[in-house]
């Protein structure tokens, strides 16, 4: 497969799976600007920036809301086959994957928003090293799980599957250095909850981008690779 | 890690030497369009027509070059590929047509029910009841709508009384979906009814004698899309009971209602696989570029 849009003998068949493909690098674009925006907000406990995050996931819905209609139009105008009907069934659901993490990028302002409008006590004396560890692999993933669609690069893509774990692992020793920094301090609960949770959304990104990646595989080979049993963080987070 | 995130990241490496890499496997969700459902009459058993190392020539001209294939019972078969490829000549040699023309030569072996059809003490005649055909144009006898059915079995001796007759024809049509259209009007003449119906009374004509199979060559593209419905909503029950090898230059028709589906390049069949596999992820690159219209 190649990403070369004048293979078709109708020409604007190739126009149309090419303005699907430029839609989803600038949505990718978009949504992780908003997971590094969002990062930057948690990192420095900045108001505005994370208000005008959760302003802008409007734009990253609209952008769903056009892939997907684009999509519906290829598939009604063109019924796609071989290699045309996977690009055009990963690219809808990447498409999808992208929107959820621009959804956890504005949950992380949101959360932002809540700890440091609220000014109840102790919003500002907990640790952030463990989600900002955590913010950097997860936008890291994504973005390598972008690169490996834009260059329908399969061994990028397969990498980043792998890599996915070490984003859980990540996950698990945040909770455990909370969990202990909860006991010693005395934490105020509803804080604590919500680092839990910014923790808990950064986890998802990274699945969000394990997906892409998988479906980029598909793409190029018509087979994804295989499903991973649920990573046990999913299931007991607080178990070593 | 750094902690500016306002640079997107991603120029480090990964360090992969922790981790192990899984062998690739076949993953339980591969796309397959496979409905449970369509095991219900799958292919399965032995083949009832066989094609061994088959060429065609006309005169010096090889139409056809050394094509296998099976044609398993209870299946839809498609043949596809672009005009002249040779899909009618096969298709003809699966009950002889091509016989009649002068300077054609088949090679290689043929069998129905293990039996070869190319041997010289097999008689045609019988060959064709086995084994019918639907032609493109719909052709019905110039008579009316029972003569038409009746015909062939009447020739063949398959009826003994006008009861067992009028039970025949009924039933064709019944079976080809006409028989509510024409019940009434069965004196009327073949050749007055709309495409579409002359095409379902072919249809009735050729199952009026019990074949095996049934060979349809391109049997829809006089017809508008219902009537086109029509046939292929008959073609996947007719399948219930016979085999159906179908040429037809509709991808979309070879999708919708074959269970496999044979691709031919000059002359050659290029890839032979379950329709699915062929439509969503052919193994060949020149079935690939047929099929998404990349085509030289
Ligand atoms: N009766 C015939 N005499 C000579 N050549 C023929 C005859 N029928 C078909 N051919 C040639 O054989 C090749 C295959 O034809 P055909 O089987 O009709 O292809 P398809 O059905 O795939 O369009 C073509 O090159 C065609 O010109
Ligand atoms: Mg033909």
């Amino acid at each position: 497969m190649t990403n070369s849009f004048d293979r078709h003998t109708i020409h604007r068949f190739d126009e149309e799976l090419q303005a699907l493909y430029f839609q989803v690098l600038e949505m990718g674009e978009l949504v992780l600007n908003q997971l590094c925006l969002a990062l930057e907000s948690v990192k420095n406990k900045d108001l505005t920036l994370a208000r005008r995050i959760i302003d802008r996931e409007r734009v990253v819905n609209e952008m769903e809301v056009s892939a997907d209609t684009a999509v519906c139009a290829i598939l009604a105008k063109r019924s796609p086959k071989g290699s045309d009907l996977r690009t055009v069934l990963s690219t809808s659901k990447i498409v999808n994957n992208l929107e959820r993490i621009g959804d956890e990028a504005a949950k992380l302002a949101n959360f932002v928003n809540y700890m440091h409008s609220h000014e109840d006590g102790d919003a500002s004396n907990f640790p952030l090293d463990d989600i900002l560890r955590l913010g950097g692999a997860s936008s890291e993933i994504a973005q390598l799980s972008l690169d490996a669609f834009e260059r329908l690069d399969g061994e990028q893509a397969r990498r980043v599957i792998e890599f996915h774990r070490t984003l859980d692992q990540q996950f698990q020793h945040g909770l455990h250095h909370l969990m202990g920094f909860l006991q010693a301090e005395k934490a105020n609960v509803s804080n604590a909850v919500s680092q839990v949770m910014m923790m808990k959304a950064l986890e998802r990104i990274g699945g969000h981008a394990q997906r892409i990646a998988e479906l980029v595989v598909f793409q190029l080979e018509g087979e994804e690779p295989r499903h991973h049993t649920q990573d046990m963080a999913q299931d007991f987070p607080l178990e070593e | 890690m750094s902690a500016d995130f306002t640079k997107t990241p991603g120029s480090e490496q990964i360090n992969m030497s922790a981790i192990d890499l899984n062998p690739p496997q076949k993953s339980l969700f591969n796309f397959g369009f496979a409905h449970p459902q369509a095991t219900d009459y799958a292919a399965i058993g032995l083949p009832r027509m066989k094609c061994s190392k088959v060429s065609v020539h006309y005169g010096e001209k090889l139409a056809v070059s050394d094509a296998s294939l099976n044609i398993m019972p209870n299946e839809v078969l498609a043949l596809i590929g672009p005009s002249g490829c040779g899909k009618s000549t096969l298709l003809r040699c699966l009950n002889r047509m091509n016989d009649t023309i002068p300077g054609c030569r088949v090679s290689g072996k043929i069998t129905l029910d293990d039996e070869d059809i190319y041997a010289s003490d097999t008689e045609v005649v019988p060959l064709r009841v086995r084994v019918g055909m639907v032609f493109q144009k719909p052709n019905p006898f110039p008579k009316n709508i029972y003569d038409n059915i009746a015909m062939a079995p009447r020739l063949h001796g398959l009826v003994s009384s006008k009861a067992e007759m009028d039970a025949i024809v009924e039933n064709s049509l019944r079976r080809a979906g006409l028989w509510h259209e024409v019940k009434d009007n069965l004196k009327q003449s073949g050749t007055s009814l709309s495409g579409g119906q002359q095409q379902r009374l072919c249809i009735a004509r050729t199952i009026a004698v019990n074949p095996e199979v049934i060979l349809m060559d391109e049997p829809c593209s006089a017809l508008d899309p219902i009537a086109t419905a029509k046939i292929e909503q008959l073609i996947d029950e007719l399948r219930r009971q016979y085999s159906i090898v179908i040429v037809t230059h509709s991808m979309q028709q070879a999708a919708r209602v074959s269970q496999r589906t044979a691709f031919f390049h000059l002359g050659k069949i290029i890839e032979v696989g379950e329709t699915e596999q062929i439509f969503v992820r052919p193994r060949e690159e020149l079935t690939e570029r047929y099929i998404t219209g990349t085509f030289g």
